[in-house]
């Protein structure tokens, strides 16, 4: 058994692939585009989307490159607790269904994820909050970046860097052409590809390999991947619900959702999207258990996800493989860019920069703030520095930390901004510590339960109580 | 170890509960679509 070197596809058919779906999507997002008449519509998609479209936003964005490039990554090293975790993830979207209404209900006119830390919290916490949510966009921006040139290059033999250009460009085009309402848009379409590729890549691999030998290689040639009891698998599935936690409460990508839903839709459609993501990375990461029986041992251990649907379904298959994980990075990669460029555009450029700027430059400006994203992730993802688990991971230290304050900012009136602001930054420098004392596997925990701390330190020595009317009254000002 | 039974149905269910999803949200589409809902 050696290393897989064939690619699949050459590679000019993997990127005229690219361009096809790229001038499709560009033209598609122009289109819807047309409506945005103010800086809300482009921001917020008039603040009026419907249970369908909302419900498949919420699903498609949470299905990432990490789903099906990393999920299948992790079963490969832990087995069924990796699957399993994996989809543990989903929580994040079910839990943040309430929150979601919460959002509306305090905050009907809001904008962004540091607007609410701003006026609930205050300057410390919102300084804590932002670099927070800056250094885990920019986490996941690169990690979507480089999955696009991982991908291209494991199915098509196409240069990472041309792969890992050609997706930014085109993710950067239509999110800027359209702004969310073309992100929401195409996030519905990309959740229809997703999952029926992913359903008929799973069903075609069962019937050809088949369960029984499956189970039957990896019980005898590697049983810890079935075992029950792999410690830093079962330390993996905790850490990993509470990192999704993390990633969708702190994010703005789920808070422009949240804020972009109508009225009541906003809770059903973090439900729904959470239940229909759940079998998902069980299903992809499933694939990677074929790996060994199939004698595929790929260079670099999120590769295996593709190779193995690759081998098994031939060039057919590679095809709808390489449409899959690209619809899943396209709708990650362009909610990103547009959540990062409003959180720009309104918390530093409006709030700190220039607060009478009008509607008209706020939307040039957030347009700018776009293609300043893509460039500067370019630059970064240009040197391939880390596989995507590891990336991914790192950024869970950070994120776990804003679990507590945000959740308790939102229904817990005894929190103030202090302990808020300490709870972030003592919660992500221990997340920190674990993660390289430890591994990555404890990173987000560690992070949580520092945080945790703190936050009851904070509730239980406060006198005041925090009048949730002012943050209305201070939002109908700004 | 989990056994060849429990391996088998956790994949097999979640292989039908994704095969569910598109059905639902093209229902809900469609229902949007139609009381004009969908934005």
């Amino acid at each position: 058994m050696t290393e897989t070197t064939e690619f699949a596809l050459n590679s000019s058919l993997g990127l005229t692939l690219v361009v096809l779906f790229g001038i499709a999507w560009i033209i598609f997002g122009w289109y819807l585009g047309r409506a945005n008449k103010t800086h809300e519509d482009f921001a917020l998609a008039g603040r009026n989307v419907g249970l369908a479209l909302a419900s498949a936003t919420a699903m498609a964005t949470w299905v990432t490159s990490n789903t099906t490039l990393v999920a299948p990554q992790l079963t490969y090293q832990f087995g069924i607790w990796g699957m399993v975790g994996y989809s543990f993830a989903a929580l994040g979207l079910i839990l943040f269904a309430p929150l979601a209404a919460r959002i509306k209900k305090l905050m009907p006119n809001g904008y962004t994820s540091g607007d609410f830390i701003r006026l609930r919290y205050g300057q410390l916490a919102w300084w804590a909050f932002i670099i927070i949510s800056i250094i885990y966009a920019f986490g996941w921006l690169i990690s979507l970046g480089m999955a696009g040139g991982i991908l291209l290059q494991a199915l098509s033999g196409l240069d990472y860097h041309i792969g890992m250009t050609a997706i930014l460009i085109i993710c950067v085009g239509y999110t800027l052409f359209g702004g969310l309402r073309a992100v929401i848009a195409t996030d519905f379409i990309q959740a229809l590809i997703i999952i029926v590729g992913v359903v008929f890549i799973a069903w075609y691999l069962i019937d050809t390999v088949s369960l029984e030998s499956i189970h039957q290689e990896v019980s005898s040639n590697h049983p810890q991947l079935l075992d029950l009891l792999f410690p830093a698998a079962i330390m993996f599935l905790f850490n990993n619900v509470f990192f999704g936690l993390g990633e969708i409460f702190h994010s703005n990508v789920w808070w422009s959702r949240a804020l972009a839903f109508k009225g009541k839709v906003a809770f059903k459609a973090f439900l729904l999207g959470g239940l229909l993501w759940l079998p998902i990375p069980i299903v992809t990461g499933f694939i990677a258990l074929a790996a060994p029986q199939l004698g595929i041992f790929p260079p670099s251990a999120d590769m295996v996800g593709p190779m193995v649907a690759a081998e098994v379904l031939g060039k057919a298959g590679a095809i709808i493989v390489f449409i899959v994980v690209f619809s899943a990075l396209a709708s990650s990669l362009d909610s990103l860019l547009a959540a990062t460029s409003d959180l720009i555009t309104r918390d530093i450029y409006h709030k700190k920069i220039n607060k009478q700027a009008s509607d008209k430059h706020l939307m040039r400006f957030n347009g700018y703030s776009i293609i300043g994203l893509g460039v500067l992730t370019w630059l970064i993802c240009l040197p391939q520095l880390a596989t995507l688990g590891a990336l991914l991971n790192f950024a869970g230290a950070f994120v776990a930390s804003t679990i507590f304050p945000v959740v308790l900012g939102l229904y817990q009136p005894r929190l103030r901004g202090g302990y808020a602001a300490a709870a972030m930054v003592v919660g992500t420098l221990s997340g920190l510590a674990g993660y390289f004392l430890v591994g990555f596997y404890v990173a987000a925990l560690v992070s949580c339960l520092v945080s945790a701390i703190i936050c009851a330190i904070g509730v239980w020595r406060c006198r005041t109580v925090f009048d949730w009317q002012q943050m209305q009254e201070q939002e109908s000002n700004a | 170890m989990i056994s060849l039974d429990a391996f088998s149905t956790l994949i097999m269910a979640c292989l039908l509960l994704t095969a569910c999803a598109p059905l639902i949200l093209v229902v809900l589409w469609v229902k949007d679509f139609l009381s004009k809902q969908l934005w």
